[in-house]
């Protein structure tokens, strides 16, 4: 068991040493505290790692074994360490020049700064918190073995299918006489089991992967945390990916960090981009990385290529539209949005034709084949009839207390006295993203057979996968809620616009 | 001065808030503890005592057997004996990969045996019964399993 705990934590450093190289390309990520760079770093690291695998083993045969693993991880990871290197070297040098090389007792103010910069006793309880929560996921992980469903009947069973053949299209696949449930699902996740196994010579049997899952949620609270800061402040951001932390669905339950589901990684995916791109400043950067985490979403389930689109309009609509009404004037600027949107689409689009590319030669079965169920004319009333069949499924499974807790007690209430906050465009934003996954799963109920059976397995999921952008709009609500009662007291102010953006985004403080 | 409904529900809001605190955080940090203890516990386990922990010996120890008897590259014909939504067939596909499955269908539901033969791989010598979780799987011979399915439907 001790050498599954340490060979997952390794499997863990295979994608965030590669994603930290990756970083070093991102000006604004490059210059977040250590914690977030990591949450960033190892989505980027995920996506590039198994990605890369991905595309080289299904374009141009590359066998997945650890040669190739090894040779994908470490070209970023030195790549990353290089540029990381030259940049503290040019900064010293010029520390020199400047006569401001550090001198005795830096060490005193380095740790003043860092206890300033992690925001104060309110977020470093939260955050001592989150990691005992986060810790004890992990320990679940390292000493159990896998023991959920979809885990064992798609995801890593398709791990072990692949690494059996060494490629992303094995024969039982291919060949549709066998019996293997969802072939034609997306393998980013299975790719990913499948390195950290040949990186660290793992048994068939070994569940040395489970961490790389139970990984994604300090990554979800990190992210949930950066992108409300900007918006309520570091208190009720804290405060938000604490009350991530606290819902017992998000560690524990069927599709959360504990299990080998693809639907943390998703949600994480789908916020990471939702933030970037919502960042203040508009920069290309920041939109290529969130291009790229859409991609992952793509590659990850069904459902990242709808949620990518979503992303996409969400960001890119209201200030196209306006360079629009402008009719021109500012055509530099229009040309800049332009540039952001094919950073952010680019990658996306190049993922779903991996994916399409990857999926012509895999005949579909034991699958629930909802596309070819979607029939307008026909499912229409569904939509609205099926409602009383899966209706009630919803707010039972919401309520919940052994899978949510208090959680949809609490979170209504908070939206609805925060509706100021909310009004904001950026926090509206957040709501409609949230809005997302919970109608993809609408509309697949409304087209199931036994609509009441797949609300009670998925309904949960989909609320995961709009965590992120929900926990943000949750946290600008609630820093309008502790500001209107107890800010008299201490000290809070509801955060207001104070110079908008060219959306209507606030500036980060 | 009228204040807007909003601001009258916010303490309740914040009340529903630390409600929420006060009721998730005993269990959360209780079960992370919990866990936290496990690590140390089975230290020193290898991976089938986890699995015949979790998953029960007599499964994993026919599980074994099953793997043994197939060799690493054996691919086998799949009969689900218990109910499908238990995820029997499933999760004895999951244990036995990356050996490859045909999957016959549900035990009760399968056509009679001549029919049956028409549709078989010539190639795959054994049939695997599943039955649900915590249940051992079966191996049969694949004559074995057809001359007993022909004792129970006829030819």
């Amino acid at each position: 068991m001790a050498v599954e705990l340490w060979s997952g934590l390794g499997g863990v450093g295979l994608f965030a040493a590669p994603g930290l190289g990756l970083t070093e390309l991102l000006p604004t990520v490059r210059r977040l505290p250590l914690a977030r760079r990591l949450a960033y770093g190892y989505l980027l690291g995920m996506t590039g790692v198994a990605g890369t695998l991905y595309a080289l083993s299904h374009l141009f045969g590359v066998p997945l074994r650890r040669p190739a693993v090894l040779t994908v991880v470490a070209l970023p990871t030195v790549a990353g360490l290089t540029l990381f290197l030259v940049r503290r070297h040019r900064r010293s040098r010029i520390h020199r020049i400047r006569g401001t090389a550090r001198r005795h007792g830096v060490n005193n103010a380095a740790l003043r700064a860092w206890v300033r910069r992690a925001g104060g006793p309110l977020p470093l309880l939260a955050a001592a918190v989150a990691a005992a929560v986060g810790l004890g996921v992990v320990a679940q992980t390292a000493s159990n073995p896998l023991t959920d469903w979809d885990g064992r009947m798609t995801w890593c069973a398709q791990a072990l299918y692949i690494r059996h053949e060494g490629t992303v299209d094995p024969a039982v696949m291919r060949d549709k006489r066998w019996f293997i449930t969802h072939p034609q699902y997306p393998l980013l996740l299975p790719v990913a089991q499948v390195a950290a196994l040949e990186a660290f010579a793992g048994a068939p049997d070994s569940h040395l992967f489970r961490p790389l899952y139970a990984a994604f949620l300090p990554v979800l609270l990190l992210l949930v945390y950066d992108g409300a800061r900007s918006r309520a402040g570091k208190n009720a951001a804290a405060l938000a990916a604490l009350s991530a932390a606290l819902v017992p669905f998000f560690a524990y339950g069927e599709g959360s960090a504990s299990s080998s589901y693809s639907d943390l990684p998703l949600a994480c995916f789908f916020g990471g981009a939702v933030v970037l791109l919502w960042r203040p400043g508009r920069r290309r950067s920041d939109a290529l990385a969130a291009g790229v985490l859409l991609a992952a979403a793509v590659l990850t389930k069904n459902e990242g290529a709808p949620l990518a689109v979503l992303v996409l309009a969400l960001a890119f609509w209201s200030p196209i539209r306006s360079h629009l009404r402008q009719g021109g004037r500012r055509p530099g600027s229009a040309a800049g949005e332009l540039a952001r949107f094919g950073a952010a689409a680019a990658p996306a689009l190049l993922a779903l034709a991996l994916l399409l590319c990857w999926r012509s030669g895999i005949p579909n079965r034991q699958d629930e084949n909802y596309f070819g169920r979607l029939d307008w004319s026909a499912n229409w009333p569904g939509a609205v009839g099926q409602v009383a069949v899966f209706g009630p499924v919803l707010v039972a499974r919401m309520f919940s207390w052994r899978d949510w807790s208090a959680f949809w007690w609490m979170a209504p209430a908070v939206l609805l006295a925060g509706t100021r906050a909310l009004r904001l465009p950026a926090n509206r934003r957040c709501l409609i993203a949230a809005a997302g996954p919970p109608a993809i799963g609408w509309a697949a109920y409304s087209v199931h057979l036994d609509p009441a059976y797949l609300a009670q397995v998925t309904w949960d999921r989909f609320l995961l996968q709009a965590a992120v952008p929900l926990l943000i709009a949750l946290a600008a609500a609630l820093n309008e809620v502790l500001a209107g009662t107890l800010g008299s007291f201490a000290g809070l102010r509801p955060r207001r616009k104070r110079r908008a953006g060219p959306e209507g985004t606030e500036r980060s403080g | 001065m009228r204040r807007p409904l909003r601001t009258w529900l916010q303490w309740p809001a914040l009340g529903l808030f630390c409600f929420f605190l006060a009721a998730a955080l005993p269990p959360a940090l209780g079960r992370a503890f919990i866990h936290l203890g496990e690590v140390s516990l089975h230290a020193r386990e290898d991976p089938l005592a986890a699995r015949a922990r979790c998953l029960g010996a007599a499964f994993v120890g026919a599980v074994e057997e099953i793997r043994h008897e197939l060799g690493p590259d054996e691919d086998y014909l799949l009969v689900e004996g218990g109910d499908p939504r238990a995820g029997g067939a499933l999760w004895v596909r999951y244990e036995l990969a990356p050996r490859r499955a045909v999957f016959l269908g549900k035990l009760g539901d399968l056509p009679p045996p001549r029919r049956l033969r028409g549709i078989l791989a010539a190639n795959l010598h054994h049939v695997v019964v599943a039955y649900g979780p915590g249940r051992p799987p079966v191996l049969f011979e694949r004559y074995r399993f057809m001359a007993a399915l022909e004792r129970r439907l006829g030819r």
